[in-house]
């Protein structure tokens, strides 16, 4: 069992990766999500495992086959990133269980060892993206994270036939993303001679006052990496892409994996470029900011007009990606801070909410709209309620984890003093409300009258999970205000004005 | 007698191996999608397609 502790930062990644090329080949509905829930929950004990000895030995650098760093690949684990991997794991556990139900309903079972052999590819490469200390090892997840996932939501077109167009135009916008983010990596390589990210900050050093090569590979890359992350106005992909994908598809990518590239943009700032701190506060303040801002509300503003509910949700989704940049545009502890925690929170509350509407997805066979979930309060209490937890954390309400969120992201604000800004993400707040207030609406205050239905326990296990756990963080939320404040006070090391 | 050993880097090499083995795997990927959305509306036209989704 020795190679298990030696070479656990390696088999997180690559235990799902083997795991998913087995179970392409198996035609049973039922085997792949068994083997899927094994290597998954593995997959959590190994994570945990590290999570001890990092807290043991501190910062864990792991060379693949023992080529040393700079020139081999390196993995460098902290009590930051396996946070947040630890986090992740635990909620593609959660979403596999309740996946299996939707799948059946969405593709063909046949096809079930192709798509959580797909699934797999996407959670082995979104944890690469954590993990990883080298830029272009970074780019290669990207990429395989990016096929995944395209082929996940092209597995949507069962149901429509519009998600071939959406996963054809994810494909093309995510490819030209990647393309400025290698040709970034290739302009910072051509300068320094280095990958690895640790090494790069020290021989940036040398040209400490900066080089137009060096000024346009990192706009390159940081481009690159806002076009993955769906960062308003290069969000043009997502809103179809998780419309049309399949309900269990939308809910692993909704919550996960803009998220892990944000991460990694973060770090890109804060931890590798943070010698050209003059050149990237304007970044921040002219760009990142003004867009944070717009995105809020050109995303909260269509979202109102929407009639399908995943649409809605995706364009929520726009605006709350927003609020992340938002906060880690301030270029201050506060607001990294409130980013990471904005982070773990959205994902839970993003998730839940697509999970409760791929399950109302089932019943409607058919696109879930307004008026379609009319009633389904009444009809499906237990999903519903859920759903309503959710969507009142989205909002900001108190005794929710949305609201811990709002709390630290208007107080960075605050400690910023932008007070125009603090009034701006109040209003959009409100308008949020509008939105959920359609869906809570068409559930309970209709006319028709419907007898309860009874309704699946492994679906909506799942998604009480979720429910509670944003509750439960909503009020005990130190442990991830702990873990943000700790990757906030790493990463600001060394930026200041 | 002291030799001096002359290679080149192989480390760029490496990286535009794997750019090009991924580029190669999106466009296999992209095609793919061409073709299935070949099968499902008849025609790879975008004009013909959005005229359909209108309908």
């Amino acid at each position: 069992m020795d190679f298990l502790i030696d070479d656990a930062p390696a088999l997180v990644v690559v235990l799902p990766l083997i795991v998913s090329a087995i179970i392409a080949f198996i035609s049973s509905s039922r085997w792949p999500w068994i083997i899927s829930i094994i290597t998954l929950v593995v997959h959590l004990f190994i994570s945990f495992e590290l999570l001890s000895m990092v807290q043991i030995s501190g910062v864990i650098l792991y060379e693949f086959g023992n080529w040393q760093p700079p020139w081999g690949i390196a993995f460098k684990i902290d009590g930051i990133n396996i946070g947040l991997q630890i986090i992740f794991s635990s909620f593609v556990l959660i979403t596999t269980f309740y996946s299996r139900k939707i799948f059946l309903s969405e593709i063909h079972p046949d096809d079930s060892g192709k798509a959580y052999s797909l699934w797999l590819l996407a959670v082995g490469s979104l944890n690469g993206i954590i993990l990883t200390n080298d830029i272009f090892n970074l780019f290669v997840f990207l990429e395989i994270s990016a096929l995944s996932s395209i082929s996940l939501i092209a597995l949507g077109a069962g149901m429509n036939r519009r998600a071939l167009l959406a996963a054809f135009n994810y494909l093309i916008i995510g490819a030209i993303g990647a393309t400025f983010y290698v040709i970034g990596v290739g302009f910072a390589y051509s300068m320094t001679g280095t990958l690895n990210m640790s090494d790069l900050v020290v021989q940036l050093s040398q040209y400490s006052t900066g080089q137009l090569a060096i000024f346009a590979g990192m706009s390159f890359m940081l481009i690159g990496l806002m076009v993955k992350s769906a960062v308003f106005p290069l969000h043009l992909w997502l809103p179809p892409a998780y419309s049309y994908a399949p309900s269990a598809v939308s809910t692993l990518f909704a919550a996960l994996a803009t998220k892990a590239i944000l991460y990694f943009f973060v770090r890109l700032i804060y931890e590798v470029f943070t010698i050209y701190d003059q050149y990237l506060v304007i970044f921040l303040d002219y760009v990142l900011m003004p867009l944070s801002v717009t995105a809020i509300f050109v995303g909260t503003i269509i979202a109102i007009y929407q009639d399908d509910i995943k649409k809605l949700l995706a364009y929520s989704s726009i605006a709350q990606i927003g609020y992340i940049t938002l906060a880690f545009s301030m270029n201050d502890q506060s607001g990294i801070t409130a980013g990471f925690i904005h982070i773990f929170n959205h994902a839970l509350i993003k998730g839940g909410l697509f999970m409760a509407i791929g399950y109302f997805a089932i019943f409607s066979q058919d696109r879930v709209t307004l008026s379609s979930i009319r009633g389904y309060g009444q009809k499906y209490p237990i999903t519903s309620f859920a759903l309503l937890i959710c969507g009142v954390s989205l909002i900001g309400i108190p005794l929710t984890n949305g609201f811990v969120s709002k709390l630290y992201l208007f107080q960075a604000l605050y400690y910023n003093h932008m007070f125009i800004t603090i009034a701006l993400v109040a209003i959009s707040s409100a308008l949020a409300v509008i939105y959920f207030w359609k869906i809570v609406e068409s559930l309970w205050f209709s006319s028709i009258k419907t007898e309860v239905v009874s309704e699946d326990p492994a679906v909506y296990i799942p998604i009480w999970i979720i429910a509670i756990s944003i509750i439960v963080l909503g009020i005990f939320s130190a442990p991830i205000v702990e873990l943000a404040t700790m990757a906030s006070n790493n990463l600001i090391g060394g930026f200041s004005n | 007698m002291k030799v001096e050993a002359i290679y080149s880097n192989p480390l760029p090499h490496v990286l535009i191996l794997t750019a090009i083995v991924v580029g190669v795997a999106t466009s296999a990927l992209g095609l793919a999608l061409v073709l299935q959305i070949y099968k499902n509306y008849n025609t790879v036209e975008e004009k013909e397609i959005e005229a359909e989704e209108l309908k």
